[in-house]
């Protein structure tokens, strides 16, 4: 009889398998799963109109970590949503009073990240620094420095000319989970570029926090009109899901 | 003593019930897969925004997905719904105020005339945090199809209550069968973002370099190449007019005045000259007896000597450009240029420009004669040249 009740209880365990292994991965309009897990412990997170169900085993540090300073998706169960992080760390950059022989320098910083999806682009979309009319000439193809010439550019990664300044993209916490890459043009050490609608940065894939700083220069001319250039540079992160 | 499995009847049924089981282990999987109505996911999905600015109007929202092609499967509109919360479609959609933590739609309107399959995209308007757009007829999609509309006139969130401008907001995205918006097939998530700015000032300073001076080495193209202040014109007979850069006596260099300025506005070149006599002389103006020279009034591409004729004037005769600026900023005012000409005693126009000047020259000329009764003497006029700038 025991045996019976063994062969019963498999075959019905078979006919559950069965269905399981349809459904992985599977979504409907009341099931999702995306998201496929590898680990000691935890669960996938499986959600639907009706239900959202997220577990883990022996899992410490799960979630998201933010901070003003860095945003952080950790731990075995992390949330399936697309998401999006875009950090601009608010600064003025105050470039001083330019001089024709001398080339100004300053930088900053920001952070972009995205989950769930198929990579990320930051562009930047703010005419270079103007006053009334008159805008800096930007550096429309990737060139060094140059004093006595009017020029606006940046990169996003570390320089040694005009000064020692800005520094390389920084991987949160490491580059096993950020992927972020600083777009052609402007990865280049000790050249500059600017062209109003460039992506500046981008990442192919899924991507943890990578922390990006912005290198400046502003060269002028001895005819660059006076006045008080202005930038109110704004960038924009788009992702694909 | 135990009996075989199969000669009972309770257990005939349970080795049927496995059988049972077994086959439709096998059968069930196919039915499940082959009968399913799922709302897939639209992959590809993306909203481009133009500027991530908070508070910003005006704004642009670039909406694109992919729609698959189930099969048999009508597609008749389409929505998209901001959320604060999570870009989860059929999860409660939750946010402070629509304008502070996702977009404000009230102004918001559907780019030019936009189709789906060739099906015309409608603009069906926003309600709060939704926008719609239905299909003008529904279409049976034959492949995978993309659905791209930009929505115009969007105002970013404002992020008021939270006072971070960087602030994450979510779309979720939804495609239905039917031009009623009412029967969801599909769906998906986005995430957008609005940003801090940074705000990069620079200051250019006020510049205006000039200098006059009587001779011109042509050496630095600048004003270090000016030297001297006295221009010489000989000695004077009513035969004929002297000039400075003919000057028989060997001293041809007849001035230079060279300006270089920033002034974004503009800047003008005037003079102010005394009159052309023997110091403490007292000048009438067209007595050719008194110990002055009078003007010449009439511009003229020459001075004239002719019998009862005294006068003297300046010209500019050229205009050296040794900036980098394409072009020619600085214009000569009309009675001076290759023309002589002097007013004496008032301040006036020599050159101007309308823009900046970079580092152009002016190289001037003077002339004179005599009337057979001008007394004898040294005749001097000191001429005085301002540059001003409009910054």
């Amino acid at each position: 009889m025991k045996i019976r009740y063994v062969i019963l209880g498999v075959s019905v365990a078979v006919l559950g398998f069965a269905s399981a292994v349809i459904a992985q991965p599977t979504e409907s309009s009341n099931y999702l799963i995306d998201e496929a897990f590898i680990g000691p412990g935890g669960t996938i997170d499986s959600n639907s109109t009706n239900y959202n169900v997220q577990g883990s085993l022996g899992d410490t540090g799960v979630g998201e970590r933010s901070s003003p300073g860095y945003n952080l998706l950790a731990g075995y169960t992390t949330d399936a949503a697309p998401t999006l992080i875009f950090r601009v760390n608010t600064a003025v950059i105050d470039l001083g009073i330019l001089d024709a022989a001398t080339t100004s320098t300053d930088s900053a910083t920001f952070s972009a990240g995205s989950y769930n999806a198929e990579g990320y682009v930051i562009q930047t979309v703010s005419a270079p620094p103007t006053y009334e009319t008159e805008s800096l000439d930007p550096i429309t193809t990737a060139a060094a420095s140059q004093t006595g010439i009017e020029q606006f550019g940046i990169n996003l990664v570390a320089n040694t000319s005009p000064a020692t300044f800005g520094a390389d993209p920084v991987q949160i916490p490491d580059s096993s989970f950020g992927f972020g890459s600083v777009a052609s043009g402007y990865d280049t050490a000790n050249l500059y570029q600017y062209n109003q609608g460039d992506v500046i940065a981008q990442s192919n894939e899924s991507s943890g926090i990578t922390d990006y700083t912005i290198s400046y220069i502003v060269n002028i001319s001895n005819t660059t009109p006076s006045g008080e250039y202005r930038m109110e540079h704004f960038m924009v992160a788009t992702s694909t899901f | 003593m135990q009996k075989p499995l199969l000669s009972s009847r309770f257990g005939r049924f349970v080795s049927w019930v496995q059988v049972a089981s077994l086959v439709a282990a096998m059968i069930v999987p196919a039915i499940l897969v082959t009968t399913r109505v799922d709302a897939l996911q639209v992959e590809q999905r993306s909203i481009d925004i133009s500027t991530s600015e908070a508070a910003a109007t005006g704004v642009d929202y670039t909406i694109s997905f992919d729609v698959p092609d189930t099969g048999t499967e009508n597609i008749g509109g389409f929505a998209v719904e901001f959320c604060d919360s999570d870009p989860l479609p059929g999860e409660t959609c939750t946010y402070d105020a629509v304008g502070d933590d996702v977009p404000n739609l009230v102004s918001a309107s559907l780019q030019g005339t936009p189709t789906f399959d060739g099906v015309t995209i409608q603009d069906t308007g926003e309600t709060a945090e939704t926008y719609d757009f239905a299909l003008a007829s529904t279409t049976d999609i034959a492949a995978d199809t993309t659905f791209t509309v930009t929505l115009n006139n969007v105002i970013n969130p404002s992020n008021s209550t939270d006072g971070d401008d960087n602030n994450t907001f979510y779309a979720r995205l939804y495609v239905y069968s039917d031009t009623g918006l009412t029967t969801e097939i599909h769906n998906g998530g986005v995430a957008l973002s609005t940003a801090a700015q940074l705000i990069v000032t620079a200051r250019v300073q006020e510049r205006l370099e000039f200098c006059v001076g009587e001779a011109d080495s042509n050496g630095s193209g600048n004003c270090s190449d000016l030297t001297g202040t006295s221009i010489d014109l000989g000695v004077l007979t009513p035969a004929a007019a002297n000039y400075a850069s003919v000057n028989p006596t060997g001293d041809t260099d007849s001035g230079h005045v060279r300006l270089s300025t920033n002034a974004f506005n503009g800047a003008t070149i005037q003079y102010y000259a005394t009159e052309l006599q023997v110091s403490g002389a007292t000048c009438s103006g067209t007595d050719f007896t008194d110990q002055c020279i009078n003007e010449k009034g009439t511009a003229a591409a020459t001075i004239t000597a002719a019998a009862g004729t005294e006068e003297w004037g300046m010209e500019v005769n050229a205009v050296t450009d040794d900036g980098t600026v394409g072009g020619q900023e600085l214009t000569v005012a009309a009675n001076y240029d290759n023309q002589y000409h002097i007013v004496t005693e008032a301040s006036t126009l020599l050159a101007s420009s309308t823009s900046i000047v970079d580092n152009e020259q002016l190289d001037l000329d003077f002339g004179a004669t005599p009337h057979t009764t001008t007394p004898t003497g040294v005749y001097e006029s000191t001429v005085t040249f301002v540059a001003t700038g409009t910054f």
